[in-house]
């Protein structure tokens, strides 16, 4: 199961480094969302800087699904789909593989973000330990969920409108999480962020467990 | 020339089902009535709450129901994903509860809306448990988006049945991270651990006789909506053999 | 709104009509696609026999 994991994540991430959407079009797309973040709060930089975790959260969120969204159109042309069904992968191998793939772009995009919501908001983040977990973790789960949602959305006609109507509100509980705990690392509210990251670990653990468990169905009959 | 379709299947005929609904129908229109008696002439206004505590006979009951009908929804899809059990029943069931469950839960919030704007002195608040059940709302109704994709029904079943589970595999966890986040809304007023309840009276009788009554009215819609999903399905899967006999129908 | 009694009666005709309209509402168009379903699936009375069998017809009969 894990080579299989590694076969397909390798694989994704080949698409993507010669294909280069990721790094012309979703990090462009993200500092666009913050830049409209900014003109929506109208440089009012106090509540920019305080509110700056949940845009930060938000903004990871929308590329989370064009990512996702992106995951599996590479699959949908040329039959790749039937491809991958014959390759006699594993099932949980091949959820794996995507889940990953998806788990570094995002990983990226989130220091791009990071660093932008420092720059352009002015928020003050500190105690990186926290910050590093709670992106480790948060983006499992995400990554996790999207690969589910995605694969049960992608041979549909309606995929594009469907999958943030099933994706996003599924993870709403890790925008909530990770966002708090990153509000209590800027020391924006007052107590321990920590017990969020609880959260987020069994969120991942529980769309990490379903989806090594049901993707190969997934795959083979949706 | 002899055409070649299947057989028809036969008209539908006087079920079980069909006289259980009867009854519930009829015991559900019977029940509505006498709470809404009970509930607006009957039971006295409150100290503090005023008539406006005329809400508890409906509000709490129907939010009830409306877990009562994600969790019926999450049991039939499991029992559509388990092999042995699986039969196209448990997925028509499943979408019927998730689709009554939607409507209960619109009930719910609306209700709920309109007597927090009288207590807490607004329409919404970010509460704990509003936040979980605006949460459910939105999850089932991209459910119920998800059951009109069309396509292979099994194919179908299987990825509605799976994105319920999910669903409700997720209930605990939104609850504590909306729990640890607020909570403002009053807990429990009849079921108290250790204490009695905090009403009695006309108030108690009819709060209680406000869950049966709510409980068989959704036992009655489900059945009926649960009727319909197996005729769709039956419509989409015989129903070429239909138009075939329309259009023969026609041509005579 | 001009007394506490009458106010605390139209959050409770609100509450109550929301919920009824709502609930009515859903019945009446669970009852009325029930019923045209119903129609729909009713089969006609002069059907035809219908059954698995090939077809005997043959290119020519065919107008």
């Amino acid at each position: 199961m894990w080579r299989d994991a590694l076969l397909v994540a390798g694989k994704d991430l080949r698409v993507e480094a010669r294909s280069r959407v990721t790094t012309n079009q979703v990090v462009p797309y993200a500092l666009l969302v913050l830049l409209l973040f900014g003109f929506a709060f109208d440089q009012d930089r106090p509540v920019l800087a305080a509110v700056g975790p949940g845009l930060f959260w938000v903004a990871v969120l929308l590329c989370c699904l064009l990512a996702v969204q992106r995951s599996f159109s590479l699959e949908s042309s040329d039959g790749a789909r039937d491809g991958l069904r014959l390759s006699g992968l594993d099932g949980g191998g091949v959820f794996l593989g995507k889940a990953a793939a998806i788990a570094v772009q995002l990983v990226v995009l989130e220091a791009v973000l990071a660093f932008g919501v420092v720059v352009l908001f002015g928020t003050h983040l500190a105690d990186p330990l926290l910050l590093v977990s709670t992106c480790v973790l948060a983006t499992a789960g995400l990554a996790a969920a999207g690969t589910v949602y995605g694969v049960m959305s992608a041979g549909l006609r309606v995929r594009e409108t469907l999958l943030p109507l099933l994706l996003l509100p599924v993870v709403a509980p890790v925008l909530l999480g990770a966002t708090q705990a990153w509000l209590a690392a800027a020391g924006v509210v007052a107590g321990s962020g920590w017990r969020w990251l609880s959260l987020l670990a069994a969120f991942a653990a529980i769309y990490l467990t379903l989806g090594v468990l049901a993707f190969g169905t997934l795959l083979e009959d949706v | 020339m002899t055409l070649t379709v299947p057989a028809l299947s036969k008209h539908p005929r006087r079920s079980l089902l069909d006289r259980a609904s009867f009854v519930l129908g009829v015991a559900s229109a019977v029940g509505v009535v006498a709470l809404l008696f009970l509930g607006l002439v009957v039971s006295p206004p409150a100290i503090l709450y005023g008539e406006t505590v005329r809400l508890i006979y409906v509000h709490p009951a129907v939010a009830t129901i409306t877990f009562v009908a994600f969790g019926v929804c999450a049991l039939a899809s499991l029992a559509y994903l388990w092999p042995r059990t699986r039969s196209p029943r448990w997925d028509h069931l499943a979408g019927a509860s998730a689709e009554v469950g939607v409507l209960f839960c619109a009930a719910t919030l609306v209700s709920g809306s309109i007597w927090g704007r009288y207590t807490w002195g607004v329409w919404w608040t970010w509460d704990a448990l509003l936040t979980l059940t605006l949460m459910l709302f939105v999850v089932f109704v991209g459910y119920l988006a998800l059951r009109r994709t069309g396509g292979d029904p099994v194919a179908r079943a299987k990825r509605c049945a799976v994105t319920a589970l999910l669903a409700f595999l997720l209930v605990p966890i939104d609850h504590y991270s909306t729990s640890w986040w607020n909570t403002l809304h009053q807990g429990n007023t009849v079921l108290r651990v250790g204490k009695s309840p905090l009403i009695e009276g006309w108030q108690l009788a009819t709060m209680l006789l406000s869950f049966l009554v709510f409980a068989v009215l959704f036992a009655w819609i489900l059945l009926r909506r649960f009727e319909v999903e197996s005729m769709e399905a039956r419509l989409e899967d015989e129903g070429y053999v239909w138009a075939i006999a329309e259009r023969r129908a026609e041509g005579r | 709104m001009s007394s506490p009694v009458t106010a605390g009666w139209g959050y409770v005709a609100g509450g109550y009509g929301a919920i009824g309209a709502l609930v009515a509402g859903y019945v009446v168009s669970v009852l009325r696609r029930r019923r045209s379903l119903t129609r729909r699936l009713r089969p006609t009375p002069a059907e035809p026999a219908l059954d698995h069998r090939p077809s005997t017809a043959t290119v020519e009969e065919v107008p």
